[in-house]
């Protein structure tokens, strides 16, 4: 051991300050506590989320079986509907465009504009009684 | 106590006697204080490191295997929290001088005294300067009187790299000391 350390040693010696504060073990056990109360959170939610994935994967599952056993849709089939889907528009088209298409929806219209002139009727009716009754 | 009592206590603890945990708080507690003091500026900063290594520590339990003493395991934890936390407030580091006391010199003439109490003030000053590991370091050397070989469990090194950097830093210590007493004294 040389000067130095004999000096080094001196002066930790001298600036040691291991005095341990009032309610320090106290602090530690209430910080225990809340971390513990955190650490169950995120154990439960952790625990909420793996049961979430697990029913979808049941779920996704239970749909795969019925769909392929049940309904007979296979990958090709969807593979058919798929190819199907460019078309769509175009079906949809052809289908509100013909001209019975336009005379059922004007029909429909109509039966919309009396339905909403029939509430609007029925209001007022029933607010020109309540004003009577209260007289 | 003895590690024998220690590690029954800690085995004791993992089965659910948590309240045992107060030993071993009250036991270390004054060692974790002095050295993480010694890193972390700011006493209230300190205390909250030291705390938060106690509970650090007690969520660790299960990972404390015995293969050092308990106290080296405390100290490893609190070598990374204090230095990491002393790395974030470098910028605003209160000087180690303000709250060293120099030691008692009422054997020695007051000339004698005086000189020391000067050349532990500089030897402070300088020993803020360092890095915060190489703070940890020689504290637990010098004051806690850690072995070479504690010390490489508590930091991560290999006993060569302990003794280089020890060498290195009361090197750079003896330098900082013989420059500045060269400032006060011309």
């Amino acid at each position: 051991m040389d000067e130095m350390d004999k000096l080094l040693k001196d002066a930790f010696s001298g600036m040691d300050d291991s005095s341990v504060p009032f309610g320090f073990a106290e602090k530690i056990g209430k910080k225990i506590d809340a971390a513990a109360v955190k650490k169950a959170d995120r154990e439960e939610l952790a625990r909420n989320i793996m049961l979430a994935i697990l029913f979808a994967l049941l779920f996704m599952t239970a749909l795969f079986f019925l769909n392929k056993y049940f309904f007979g849709i296979d990958s090709v089939r969807i593979s058919g509907i798929i190819s199907e889907m460019p078309d769509f528009g175009g079906k949809m088209k052809t289908l509100f465009g013909s001209g019975d298409s336009v005379l059922w929806i004007v029909i429909g219209m109509n039966v919309a504009l009396l339905l909403l002139a029939e509430r609007i009727l029925a209001r007022k009716l029933s607010a020109r009684e309540k004003e009577r009754s209260d007289i | 106590m003895k590690r024998e009592e220690e590690l029954k206590i800690i085995e004791r603890i993992l089965n659910g006697e948590t309240a045992l945990y107060n030993q071993l708080v009250n036991l270390h507690a004054p060692r974790i204080l002095s050295v993480v003091r010694g890193v972390v500026s700011g006493r209230e900063d300190a205390e909250e490191v030291a705390q938060d290594v106690f509970v650090k520590a007690y969520f660790s339990l299960k990972s404390f295997r015995g293969e050092c003493s308990f106290s080296t395991w405390l100290f490893r934890i609190a070598f990374n929290m204090s230095v990491s936390k002393a790395r974030q407030r470098r910028t605003e580091h209160v000087p180690m001088e303000k709250s060293a006391a120099v030691p008692d010199t009422s054997a020695e003439s007051r000339e004698e005294s005086m000189d020391k109490e000067n050349r532990f003030r500089i030897l402070y000053k300088a020993i803020d300067e360092l890095e915060p590991s190489d703070r940890f370091l020689i504290l637990s050397f010098y004051n806690h009187e850690k072995s070479i070989k504690e010390i490489c469990d508590i930091c991560g090194m290999t006993e060569s790299n302990v003794k280089v950097r020890l060498h290195r830093i009361k090197k750079r210590l003896g330098v900082m000391l013989g420059d500045k007493m060269e400032v006060c004294y011309g």
